[in-house]
């Protein structure tokens, strides 16, 4: 069973490293509500393996860097145009959609590979691919570790941050970006889909349980670890699908969160 | 020599293709007070936005804390806002966002702290000193978002003045507020205008906000400074009465000046 086991260490450790990565960048897009970037990057990356397909280039770092340039668009064009960061979202995930949806329809031969981005497997994951993990999830905990005040005052309010003195642009921009890169080096095992409930249910779920930014961000951690582990464990016992595993898990931590919290209780009957 | 806080020479300010303000000639010296009063509308609050470099002067000469504005690019802002003590009009604020009241004013130093530094010592001791100065000591662990709104306006006072800011912009900081929290906050406003050399300038259209010790008023009208001058050249009633378009009485009463509308056959 152990030596089973360490066949797929790999995969084990892709899913610790999406659970922390995961939910750690969760916590700032729940609290920006903007979940749905999740989404555009993942149907970003899906366009760029598309672009890889046509100019014959490696599949995986076009789709990052494409998933990359989404972000980098979203921000600005939602400050430049004066809408709503969600709006700009949306603007961008249809064209990504589009511009997939119509490359593909060049292409002849089966898109198996293609839409793996989006359904992700965790099984056939790589000791590189972990290891590219490993570094970007490194980077995402740095940036947000030293730069937690900053993001804070972000996530209260971003005109009182540029006013305080906070290069807010900066720091709003690069908080999409860091949310980029966890979502697109994830997106090979985890799939475009299956990663959004790892972006939302820790941060949500732990969001339910207290007040301060800081134990929410280590509360969502122990959570999506959580979840990614049980996940991985049952699919690897009663040989269910990992991804699926996951997800449901990180549905019942929510659950268990809303069902427990502090902030959710009752009013004392009067009298 | 003196060297005023901010000086603003013909100035035009605009947005989204509109001119919101004209002609805008102001200064305020250190230990000043200023009181921008006018009408919903009349560009009050566009005054402290384009101080703040957030609204676009189109033309005249401005300059704020020794910087000049037209000249400064969007990287160099922060240095110029960290020494600036805004409070905008009242925000809405998520009653569960995480956040405590000290960590509220806690964000008052992170504007000095740095890139990629954590917060000192003495960022710790300056709030901690704000904290005890306006008597915020029960309040401090307590999420923001579920303080009253006279609380939280008081935390946002102990804020800006955890930046130690060299000019505060006080944005209707009463606002909305019950009489109570009105007279406490305009306290603690008057307390640090007197005791302080802080120049403030506070944005409202009640005149009685203004504290006491707020010498110059500036009135404004549909974007223009319709009357600059001391507070008894300009809380005239005949002034009021044309700039909001209304018969209006004034009375004094504890070094404020109030403001009542009139009607002839009352």
């Amino acid at each position: 069973m152990i030596e089973d086991l360490w066949l797929f260490r790999e995969t084990l450790l892709a899913a610790i490293l999406a659970g922390v990565g995961c939910s750690v960048i969760g916590v700032f897009i729940f609290c920006l509500r903007i979940p749905f970037v999740g989404v555009l990057i993942s149907h970003a990356a899906l366009a760029g393996a598309v672009l890889a397909h046509f100019i014959g280039w490696p599949e995986l770092p076009v789709a990052f860097a494409v998933s990359l340039l989404s972000v980098f668009l979203v921000g600005p064009l939602a400050d430049r145009t004066e809408i709503d960061l969600n709006l700009s979202l949306g603007i961008l995930f249809s064209l990504m959609m589009g511009l997939s949806f119509l490359g593909m329809s060049l292409i002849p031969e089966p898109k198996t590979a293609l839409l793996g981005l989006l359904w992700g497997n965790i099984l056939l994951v790589t000791g590189k691919e972990v290891l590219a993990i490993a570094v970007a999830t490194l980077v995402v905990l740095l940036m947000i570790g030293l730069s937690f005040k900053e993001f804070q005052a972000i996530l209260y309010n971003r005109t009182i941050a540029a006013a305080l003195g906070i290069w807010e642009s900066f720091y709003f921009y690069s908080l999409l970006v860091l949310c980029g890169i966890v979502v697109s080096v994830n997106l090979q095992s985890l799939g475009g889909l299956m990663i959004y409930s790892l972006l939302v249910n820790p941060a949500a779920g732990a969001y339910q349980l207290s007040y301060s930014l800081k134990r929410i961000t280590l509360l969502a951690i122990l959570l999506g670890v959580g979840a990614s582990m049980a996940g991985f464990f049952c699919s690897y016992v009663w040989s269910l699908p990992t991804g699926a595993s996951i997800v449901i898990f990180s549905s019942l931590e929510f659950a268990l969160c809303v069902f427990f919290s502090p902030k959710r209780r009752r009013v004392p009957k009067e009298g | 020599m003196k060297m005023p806080l901010f000086s603003f020479e013909q100035v035009s300010v605009a947005h989204r293709g509109r001119v919101l303000l004209r002609n805008i000639s102001l200064s305020l010296e250190r230990g000043e007070s200023l009181g921008i009063v006018g009408p919903n509308g009349a560009g009050k609050s566009s005054f402290l936005l384009a101080l703040m470099g957030f609204r676009k002067i189109v033309s005249g000469k401005a300059e704020f804390l020794f910087r000049d504005i037209r000249s400064l690019k969007s990287h160099e802002w922060p240095k110029v806002r960290k020494k600036v003590g805004y409070l905008p009009q009242q925000l809405q604020i998520d009653p569960l966002f995480p956040i405590t009241a000290e960590e509220v004013i806690l964000l008052g130093r992170v504007g000095h702290a740095g890139f990629l530094r954590s917060l000192t010592a003495e960022d710790r001791s300056i709030t901690e000193s704000w904290i005890q100065a306006f008597g915020l000591n029960d309040l401090r662990r307590s999420p923001f978002g579920q303080l009253s709104g006279g609380e939280q306006q008081k935390v946002n006072l102990a804020r800006l003045m955890a930046q130690c800011p060299e000019i505060l912009l006080l944005d209707e900081p009463t606002a909305g507020l019950d009489l109570e929290w009105q007279r406490t906050l305009g306290e603690l406003v008057e307390r640090i205008a007197r005791e302080r050399t802080t120049g403030i300038v506070m944005v409202t259209h009640e005149v009685h906000q203004l504290p006491p010790s707020c010498q110059k008023v500036v009135l404004l009208r549909q974007g223009e400074i319709f009357k600059a001058g001391t507070k008894d050249e300009v809380l005239t009633e005949d002034l009021l009465s044309q700039i909001y378009g209304c018969q209006v009485k004034l009375s004094s009463y504890g070094g404020r000046a109030y403001l009542l509308p009139w009607r002839p056959h009352d």
